[in-house]
This record gives structure tokens, C-alpha cells and sequence, in this order.
């Protein structure tokens, strides 16, 4: 039974990201007055990629790939669903955190091994963004600990049940907005998609990624989405009372991210880190300062 | 050396259970365009708001090995030959090539210049070509919808005419590619 | 039965006769060094669970007392295990062309290590202190110029740390009146509220001794030298056991000093001078990852890894709770574990290559699979990251400051655990994957020893990954006996203040995660094996262009934005620096004066001054 439910859950993931995906497509068409592709256009992306041959430069590029999947996918499996989880756990913010970069390093170490120093140019951005985002991500992960003394994902959405007025969005606005700031670098939009950047570094980490492996980055991706959005849906936002307005939620948060992208440009590597460091970092720390005295 | 191979295309079409991930195939085209002769200032209006061709599941991909659709515009030097056909070979199968305006069909007006190739299909096979000197993007879109259909027929078999081909292919190919060593040393002496 | 002196007397004895009569058959005094390391386990398995057995010996004036606590033993039986792992690899990696003349050395140090950890009092305690600074010194310095210079450079430091260790137990002596290390502790917490000052005085005079060996604060440097130049098989013994003495005297020191009825001023509810230790070690976190990042030397770079470890072990001692405590000390076995199979795996490297720079290698990995996996499994411990071992120590760490409300001190901690995947990444990518070098296409995979001892070791860091109980299970049994107090923890669970994790769950939902990737992976189109050079370079063929594979290899300077970011920081804020500069003033300051002296100018100014003076004088008279 735990099977069937976490296997349900890693497809909703894939699913709802993917979902999110096509309609970013078609947020950003729409704000280039495109028509842009239909919603489902990243499914049909994803299977023609799993359709297509592929090339591999060594078999660690292949477990390399199959890890970052993995890891983001394990990492799915303790964002609660609008108070529902596959197994019981904890849901501890601190575990998805770290088991994040499990998917992470997976694919770096895959997209490493095909050789290509545009890749590893690709991933030594990534990597470097990371410390910029995850050190206020962490600040605000303290706020929590210091208002309500936990860390648990499920207990805050709990905590945040009975209106708007209790959620931490509303309590905590100071807060919120450098989740919203972190929450653009983590999910790699513009200005803060360095690591991608397709007409300088040739997509960076994607680089060598060809068919199957592409379809499983796609999928990693969306899951990465799914998990990104769903942290902040279940920290500031109330966690949804049903299935349906929490990825609603997610989607409004999504949504706006793609709004941002539709319209920036984009940082360079350090550039993005002092903006992170400086903007997101001081407003966490202004919200833990508030938080604790 | 070796003859062409004459095959019916009929023989070489993908079967009944490819042809249902061909239809997948033909939503999702990503292109790679190699862009060094002219015509390049063609594909953005073809990309942008005025004719978006996002929305037929085409769009623009960073390298070969993501790419199903390598589109060549306008003349191939000898040259550039060699640096299309590795990058032909580097892209994963399926794949399938447009030529873009007269000079890959045909050399166009650069038919007599000792610098450039005349017929592209020498040497790597093209799955359609769309005529012009330089075809507009209402033709550049026309023309990729009937690859999109010939792909879901299963009819674009391109890729597979030059494996089963190969040797001719690597002649036509060579038969250029000599030309384009260096003659005053270059990297072959250097070392 | 005397287990504990026979087996150090053993470990003399044997290293003394390997260094006189086998200095010619280099195999023989490794096989005596695997010896004797096997025996010293067989030591640690035997005295299990004889907790009071105490040997004391009269020799001259001195009395020398070993005795056999849980404390110390967890932490003997621990490095006599990892040092057993170290040695099985060091008998495969010194072959003819590697042999390095230490391993008689290493014998005593042995022995050393054995005496370090079952010390009654505080003679016993110095003499093996003493013996370990130098036979480290003598390991280090192996008679190559370079590594001489490094040498030099740790034993100035322990030298340092000798006095100061001398001092202190002198004053806590003429304090306390007894020699035992536990009682004098116990005595001396009895003196707070009426002798704070010479309390203050001994606790900073330890922190000196303690901080120097385990790199702390302002002594952040040796390691860098020392694990750089030090022989490849014993890098592995110093990071991962011998920069834990420096853990293990805080432990005996100045934890239980303030435990015991401490009533000075507080901050957060810790102690002053803990809090203060605490950011000394948060802040040697955050710098051992900065400087580990922009670090191109394979070897330095794991050690400014372990000096911001061992900054994060700090940071969980001076919570100043039994949780922080047992956080510190599993982290340090975990470190222990993974920190050791990191330099095995990178002594296998330089075995098969001979290089250390780490952009002149490259693609390793394709042809050192196990070396390869046995780093992986290291980083991915060594970063935090589950199902791996080094998760929960860190979680555990992390959940100490929560507990305590110490949240400032976690930002830096944060700083510095997501600033690992930097590093240790760049190694992963720099050694292991990448373009191979033509030089190394050929090279074997590592000799079949050093591969059983690196699978060993994966394997353990696997295991306790999924199952902390079984390092937690001993540590907490240790420290109840140590300070009378215990925390909960379940065999698969480590509790935490704010959150509980199931780590067996952990790594199961990561193993099914795997699986079903592994089904798309199979389910997906078939793959085609290409060679490294075919891959995209808009279309150029390298070999128009005379470019061999080591030039596509991105290693060099990996991080040039960010380190363009850190480097004024880092140059500013430089403790070497500052210590050059200390030398650099104090010679000039000296050499000006000596000048000034000398001056004939100087001799009519004295003149004039004494005349007037005295004229002055017999005015005013």
C-alpha cells in the first residue's frame, strides 16, 4: 500500500510539474504575444524524448542521470499534499533540503562524465547560485524555528489552518518575499538562469543530454517544481485544505515566477549571489531578528 | 565504388508501433539551426509573435544531441561542410534535415563559385527543402508542417537512407573534405 | 591482565625494533606495522566491557595510570578500527616504487594513540602527547625538503600547543593538588565563583593546546601544509584520526568544566567563553569552505574540508548539551569514516598517476571505478547529503543549536554545509569525470587491497547511513557514563528538537525512488557509448585544432566568479597573513632599532641628553 501511494505520489509530482511547465510556456508566449504551445505540450516533449535514441559518454553519465531523478523524486515524497504524505513522517524541512541536492549532485556528476567543459561551466554556476539561495532559504527555515520551534513541514501547514489571517504569508510578509526572491533562483528563471543561459554556454548542464537523459532532466525539473513551490505552499501560504487549492497554490506561485522570467534579463553568476545574499539574505534576517525579539 | 541503393520508401517506413511515437515526434520538434551562410534574419519573424511557430511544438535547441531537425540555411562552403556533416552525425536518432533556400538544392547563384557545394543531398540526406532565394517564413512554416505530417506518416526516413548508404555518402564526402586541408601547413604538419 | 600497557608497550617495542633492525626489507615494517595495528584492535575488542580496570606503574618519580573508560575506549576502538582499514590499504600501497620509510614510526604512534585515550592523569597524558607530536613530525617531514618546510610548520605549532598543555596542567596541579584528570577537572569546576581568572587562565591555556592540534580558530593552516606534503596513506590517518585528539581534549577539559557548576555569565543560556568558541568554530567552517573551494591542490582541499568539520564539531560542543555532545562525537566518527575513505581513494589516485594537481588529472574514474564510488560515497557523506552516514551527525548538529536557540551561530553553519557541495563537487569533477588525460588512458584500476579496504569503508558509511543506532548506540552509552546523562535515539531514528527523522525510511524511499527511475531509464530508447571527445564544440573536429582531451577539461580556477567575490574578504581577513605580517613588522621594528642604536648622531644625542640632565639637575638642586 505505502508502495502504490508513494508510486502515485512520484507521478502526480511528475505530472503536476509538468503541467506547470506547458502553462509557463504559454504564460510567457502570452506575455510575448505569442500564441504559444498548447498546456500539454510538455508531455508530448517528454515522451518523444523517451521515443529518441540517445548517446552516453560512460556509465556514469547513465547512473549519474538515473540519480537525479531519484533524489528529487525521494524528496517529493515528504512535501505533504495538503496535509496528506505517502508514508507517515515528520516532513522535516531540513531532510528535503538535503536530499535536493542528492538530485542535484546526481546530475551533475552525470552530465561531469560526458566531458564537455560547458557542462562543467553549467554545473560550477548551479553549484555557486546554490550557496547563494540556500543561505537565506536556511535564514527563513530559522524564523520558523524561532516563532513556532519546529521544523516539520506538516506541523506548519497545521499551524496556519483557519483563514488567511493565519497564514505566515500574512504574519510573516517580510519573510515571504525573500521565499518568493529564493524560490526564482532555486526554480533557475531569469534572472537568475546563469547555469542555463542557451546562447552562451550552449544550455549549460543540458549540454550533452540527449533523448532519454533529456527526458529525465525534463522530469526532474518538474518535479524540482512541484517540491519548490509546494515547500513555500506548505510554509507561508496555509498548505490548501484540499488537493486542489493546494496546487492551485503552487500554481499561482509558479505563475509569477514565469511572469518575472517573461520580463528580465539575466544576472551573471556573482552578480546573482550578492543579489541573493544581499536582498533575500537581509530581509530573512530582518524576519528572524523580528521573529525572536 | 559504391552505387546508391535503390529501396522503395515504402520498405524503409517506420512500422505500425514506431508510427504511434511518431505522432509524439511530430508535435515536438526541436531545431538546431546551422546558420552561416545567409537567411538566418529569416527565422526570427518565423519564431516571434507574428508567426510563432512554438505553437505547432517547434522551437529552437541549444546542441546537436538535443536536437531532431537540423536546419541548414543558404550556401555550404566547403568548409562548413565538414563542421554540418559532424554535427549531423553527433544528433541522436531520429533525425531529420530541412534545407533552406536555393543553395543547398542547388548551389543558387553561387552555382559556379570553387567555394561552395552545389547539391546538399550529396552528402547528407534531406528530409525536405524549401525553395526561395530567401524563402519567407509563411514558406518556412508550410514547409515545416509537411515534415511534421511526413513525420507522422513515418515517411521521413532519411536518417536511415544514410546508414544504409553510408559508403556512398563518406565518398561524396571525402571527395570535398580533401580540398579542405591545408595546403601551407596547418595542424597536420604542426605536430 | 595489563591489555592496556602490554599493548602499548607492544607498539613501542615493535616500532623500535622495525626502525633498527628492518631498515632495509620495507615490506617487513609494514607487514609489522599491519601487525601491530591488528593487535591493538584485538586490544580494543578484548577490553571491552571491563570498565574499571585502572594499571598504574612507579617509574622514577612519576606515577603512570592508564585506566579503561567507556569514554576513552569508544574512542580507541574506533580509531584502532579505522587505523586497522589505513593499514590493510598502506600494506597494498607502499609496493617498491611507493615504500616510504614511516611505518616504524606509525608503529609507536600507535601506541601514542592507545595512550592518548586510556591516560588517568595528566604525566601519562603529556608523555603520549609528546610522543604523537613528535613521530607525527618525523611522518610529515619524510625527508623531502618540501615536506620538511610543512613540517616544521606543524611542529612549531604543536610546540606551541606543548607548552601551553604544560602550563596548564602546571597551574591546574598547584590548584588542585592532584594529578588525575578527571578529579583535577572535577576539582577545578569546584573553584568557579572564587577563582575565575586562573579558571579562565587554564581553560584558554587547553583551548591553545587543543585548538592547535584540531586547526581550530587561528590555527585553520597546518593541515594544509601538513596533509598536503604528508606520505598519501597517512593523510588519511591525520585527518581522520589524529586532528580528533584536539576534539577529544576539549571533551575531557572544557566541556565538563562547564557542566559542572558553572556560574559565570551566559549568553543564549551557554556559557561566555562557550559561545565564543562556538562562533570560533562556526566561523572556521564558514573559512575552511571558502578556502577549500578556490583550493586546486586535491589534497589541500580535502584538508581545509576536514578543518571546516572539525569547526562544525566545535559548534556542536559548545551548546553545552549532552545532545551537542553526542552530535559532536558522532560527527566525529562519521568524519572519521568518510574523511578516511576520501584520502584512501585519492591515495589510490596519486598511487596509479603520481599527480596532485587536480587539473592535471582528469576522467579518472572511467578507469578507477571502485576509487571512483569509494569518493562519491565520501562526498555525498561528507556534504550532508542522505542516505548517507554524514546526514544525521550534521542533522544532529543542526538540531543542537535549534534546541538551544543558538540561531545566529546556525547561519554560518549553513554557509559553510552548503558551501561542501562546492568543493567537494569540484574534486568529483576535476579528479574523477571530466576529459581523461592521454597520459592516464592506460593507467589500472587500484590493486585489489586498497579496493577491498575503500569497499569497506563504503560499505560502513552506507550502513550507518541507513542505521545510525549502531555508531549512536555506543556513543550514547559513553557519554551517560561520561556525563551522567543520555539522550533519546531509536536504532533507525534520530530524534531532533524540532523534527524526528526515520533515516532507515530515508534511504529506502531513495532506494524505490531509484528503482522506478531505473524502470523509465529501461523503458526509454537504447543508449549508444560515444568517446569523450565526441561531443559538442559547435561543429569543430579538436583535432584541426591540435587540442588533446586535457584541454577540454574545465578544472582550473572552477570557480573563478565566486572566488573573485571572496578573495578581497579572504585576503583581508587572513590569519597567515597576519602572522606574516607579525613576523614581517617584528624583524623590521628590530632591525630599525639595532640601526637606530648604532648611529654616531645617537651617541651625541645620549650625550647632550645625560649633560643636560645633569645640569638640570644641579639647577634644580
Amino acid at each position: 500500500m505505502v508502495v502504490l501511494t508513494s508510486l502515485f505520489l512520484a507521478f502526480s509530482a511528475m505530472v503536476v510539474g509538468l503541467l506547470f511547465m506547458g502553462i509557463g510556456r504559454k504564460v510567457t508566449a502570452r506575455l510575448q504575444r505569442r500564441y504559444g504551445p498548447p498546456f500539454w505540450q510538455s508531455y508530448i516533449d517528454v515522451i518523444k524524448c523517451f521515443s529518441r535514441n540517445s548517446i552516453s559518454h560512460s556509465y556514469i553519465q547513465d547512473l549519474g542521470s538515473m540519480m537525479g531523478l531519484a533524489g528529487l523524486i525521494a524528496a517529493a515524497m515528504f512535501v505533504p499534499i495538503a496535509g496528506w504524505l505517502p508514508f507517515p513522517s515528520a516532513s522535516p524541512i531540513i531532510v528535503i533540503l538535503y536530499l535536493m541536492p542528492i538530485g542535484y549532485l546526481g546530475m551533475a556528476m552525470g552530465v561531469s562524465a560526458s566531458g564537455n567543459p560547458l557542462a562543467a561551466i553549467g554545473i560550477g554556476r548551479a553549484l555557486t547560485l546554490m550557496l547563494g539561495y540556500e543561505v537565506p532559504y536556511a535564514i527563513l527555515l530559522l524564523t520558523f524555528i524561532a516563532s513556532s520551534n519546529t521544523s516539520s513541514l506538516a506541523v506548519l501547514s497545521d499551524l496556519q489552518t483557519g483563514g488567511i489571517g493565519n497564514w505566515f504569508a500574512v504574519k510573516m510578509p517580510i519573510g515571504f518575499i525573500a521565499s518568493i526572491i529564493c524560490l526564482q533562483a532555486m526554480l533557475a528563471e531569469k534572472p537568475f538562469d546563469t547555469m542555463i543561459a542557451p546562447a552562451e554556454i550552449a544550455s549549460g548542464p543540458m549540454v550533452e543530454l540527449s533523448g532519454k537523459f533529456l527526458g529525465m532532466a525534463f522530469l526532474q525539473h518538474a518535479v524540482a517544481i512541484f517540491i519548490e513551490t509546494g515547500l513555500i505552499v506548505n510554509m507561508y501560504l496555509g498548505g490548501g485544505a484540499t488537493v486542489l487549492s493546494f496546487v492551485f497554490k503552487q500554481f499561482l506561485l509558479y505563475t509569477f515566477a514565469m511572469a518575472v522570467n517573461g520580463i528580465y534579463g539575466r544576472y551573471r553568476v556573482e552578480q546573482a549571489v550578492k543579489f541573493l545574499w544581499i536582498f533575500a539574505g537581509s530581509l530573512a534576517v530582518i524576519q528572524l531578528l523580528i521573529n525572536i525579539f | 565504388m559504391s552505387e546508391m541503393l535503390t529501396v522503395s520508401r515504402q520498405d524503409i517506413m517506420d512500422g505500425r508501433y514506431e508510427r504511434v511515437l511518431d505522432w509524439f515526434r511530430s508535435r515536438s520538434m526541436w531545431m538546431l539551426y546551422y546558420c552561416t551562410g545567409c537567411g538566418a534574419i529569416e527565422l526570427p519573424p518565423t519564431m516571434t509573435s507574428r508567426f510563432d511557430m512554438e505553437r505547432f511544438g517547434i522551437g529552437p535547441m541549444a546542441t546537436p544531441r538535443q536536437a531532431d531537425i537540423l536546419l541548414i540555411t543558404g550556401y555550404i562552403s566547403v568548409k562548413t561542410l565538414k563542421r554540418v556533416v559532424r554535427t549531423y552525425d553527433q544528433m541522436p536518432e531520429p533525425k531529420w534535415v530541412v534545407g533552406f533556400g536555393s543553395c543547398p538544392i542547388n548551389g543558387g547563384i553561387y552555382w559556379n563559385s570553387y567555394a561552395t557545394i552545389n547539391h546538399l543531398e550529396k552528402y547528407i540526406p534531406i528530409d525536405l527543402s524549401i525553395a526561395g532565394c530567401m524563402p519567407r517564413p509563411q514558406a518556412v512554416l508550410s514547409g515545416l508542417t509537411r515534415l511534421m505530417e511526413q513525420v507522422k506518416k513515418g515517411e521521413a526516413v532519411g536518417y536511415k537512407k544514410y546508414k544504409m548508404n553510408y559508403d556512398w555518402y563518406k565518398k561524396n564526402q571525402d571527395e570535398v573534405l580533401y580540398r579542405t586541408e591545408p595546403v601551407l601547413g596547418g595542424s597536420h604538419e604542426a605536430e | 591482565m595489563n591489555l592496556i600497557s602490554t599493548g602499548i608497550l607492544t607498539c613501542f617495542t615493535a616500532g623500535l625494533f622495525s626502525l633498527i633492525f628492518l631498515q632495509r626489507v620495507k615490506k617487513l615494517q609494514w607487514i609489522i606495522f599491519f601487525i601491530t595495528a591488528l593487535f591493538m584492535a584485538a586490544v580494543a575488542y578484548r577490553l571491552y566491557g571491563s570498565w574499571q580496570l585502572t594499571e598504574s606503574y612507579q617509574t622514577g618519580i612519576f606515577l603512570l595510570t592508564f585506566h579503561n573508560g567507556y569514554f576513552g575506549w569508544i574512542f580507541f576502538g574506533m580509531t584502532s578500527i579505522v587505523t586497522l582499514l589505513i593499514a590493510l590499504f598502506s600494506l597494498s600501497y607502499n609496493d617498491k616504487k611507493h615504500a616510504t620509510a614511516i611505518a616504524p614510526l606509525w608503529t609507536m604512534l600507535l601506541g601514542a594513540n592507545a595512550g592518548i585515550f586510556f591516560a588517568a592523569d595528566w604525566i601519562t597524558f603529556i608523555i603520549a602527547w609528546e610522543i604523537m607530536g613528535w613521530t607525527s613530525f618525523f611522518i610529515i617531514a619524510h625527508g623531502k625538503p618540501k615536506s620538511f618546510k610543512a613540517g616544521i610548520y606543524y611542529y612549531s605549532l604543536s610546540m606551541i600547543g606543548a607548552v601551553t598543555l604544560l602550563a596548564a596542567v602546571f597551574i591546574l596541579y598547584t590548584a588542585t593538588g592532584t594529578m588525575n584528570i578527571s578529579d583535577s577537572i572535577k576539582a577545578l569546576s569546584g573553584l568557579w565563583g572564587n577563582r575565575d581568572g586562573m579558571i579562565y587562565t587554564v581553560v584558554t591555556l587547553f583551548a591553545v593546546t587543543f585548538f592547535a592540534k584540531a586547526a581550530i580558530g587561528p590555527f585553520y593552516m597546518w593541515p594544509a601544509k601538513a596533509h598536503a606534503e604528508a606520505p598519501d596513506d597517512f593523510s588519511s590517518f591525520l585527518s581522520g584520526i589524529m586532528i580528533k585528539y584536539g576534539i577529544f581534549g576539549l571533551l575531557i577539559t572544557i566541556v565538563p568544566l562547564f557542566r559542572m557548576n558553572y556560574s559565570g555569565p551566559v549568553v543564549w543560556n551557554i556559557p561566555l567563553a562557550l559561545y565564543l568558541m562556538g562562533w570560533i568554530g562556526a566561523l572556521t567552517a564558514v573559512s575552511g569552505t571558502l578556502l577549500a573551494v578556490r583550493e586546486n591542490d586535491m589534497k589541500r582541499l580535502m584538508a581545509f574540508s576536514t578543518v571546516s568539520n572539525i569547526g562544525f564539531i566545535t559548534l556542536a560542543l559548545s551548546v553545552n548539551t549532552v545532545f551537542g555532545i553526542v552530535a559532536a562525537v558522532y560527527h566525529t566518527f562519521n568524519h572519521m569514516v568518510f574523511k578516511g575513505t576520501i584520502f584512501l581513494s585519492m591515495a589510490s589516485v596519486k598511487f596509479r598517476t603520481g599527480e596532485r594537481d587536480m587539473h592535471k588529472l582528469g576522467g579518472i574514474g572511467y578507469r578507477m571505478p571502485i576509487a571512483f564510488f569509494a569518493f562519491l560515497i565520501g562526498i555525498i557523506s561528507a556534504a550532508g547529503i542522505p542516505p548517507m552516514a554524514g546526514f544525521s551527525s550534521k542533522w544532529m548538529i543542526f538540531q543542537s543549536l535549534f534546541g538551544e536557540k543558538l540561531l545566529f551561530l546556525a547561519i554560518p553553519a549553513f554557509l559553510a554545509s552548503t558551501g561542501a557541495f562546492l568543493y567537494l563537487y569540484r574534486g568529483l569533477h576535476s579528479i574523477y569525470l571530466g576529459q581523461l588525460s592521454p597520459r592516464f588512458s592506460s593507467i589500472k584500476p587500484a590493486p585489489p587491497l586498497q579496493s577491498i579496504t575503500m569497499i569497506l569503508m563504503m560499505l560502513s558509511i552506507f550502513v550507518v547511513g541507513a542505521f545510525p543506532g549502531i555508531f549512536l548506540t555506543p556513543i550514547r552509552g559513553a557519554i551517560a557514563a561520561f556525563t551522567g546523562e543520555t539522550i533519546s535515539a531509536g536504532f533507525t531514528t534520530i530524534s531532533g528538537v524540532t523534527a524526528n527523522v526515520n533515516l532507515f525510511m530515508v534511504s529506502l524511499t531513495f532506494i524505490g525512488s531509484f528503482l522506478l527511475v531505473l524502470f523509465l531509464y529501461v523503458v526509454g530508447k537504447k543508449r549508444r557509448h560515444v568517446e569523450p571527445l565526441d561531443s559538442y564544440m559547435s561543429g569543430e573536429y579538436p583535432e584541426d585544432w591540435n587540442m588533446i582531451p586535457e584541454q577540454y577539461h574545465y578544472a582550473f580556477r572552477f570557480y573563478e566568479p565566486f572566488e573573485k567575490m571572496i578573495n578581497p574578504t579572504l585576503e583581508r581577513y587572513s590569519f597567515e597573513n597576519w602572522f606574516e605580517n607579525f613576523i614581517y613588522n617584528t624583524k623590521r621594528f628590530s632591525t630599525s632599532l639595532g640601526r637606530w642604536l648604532y648611529r654616531q648622531q645617537l651617541g651625541a644625542f645620549i650625550v647632550i641628553t645625560a649633560l643636560t640632565l645633569i645640569i638640570l639637575t644641579g639647577v634644580v638642586w
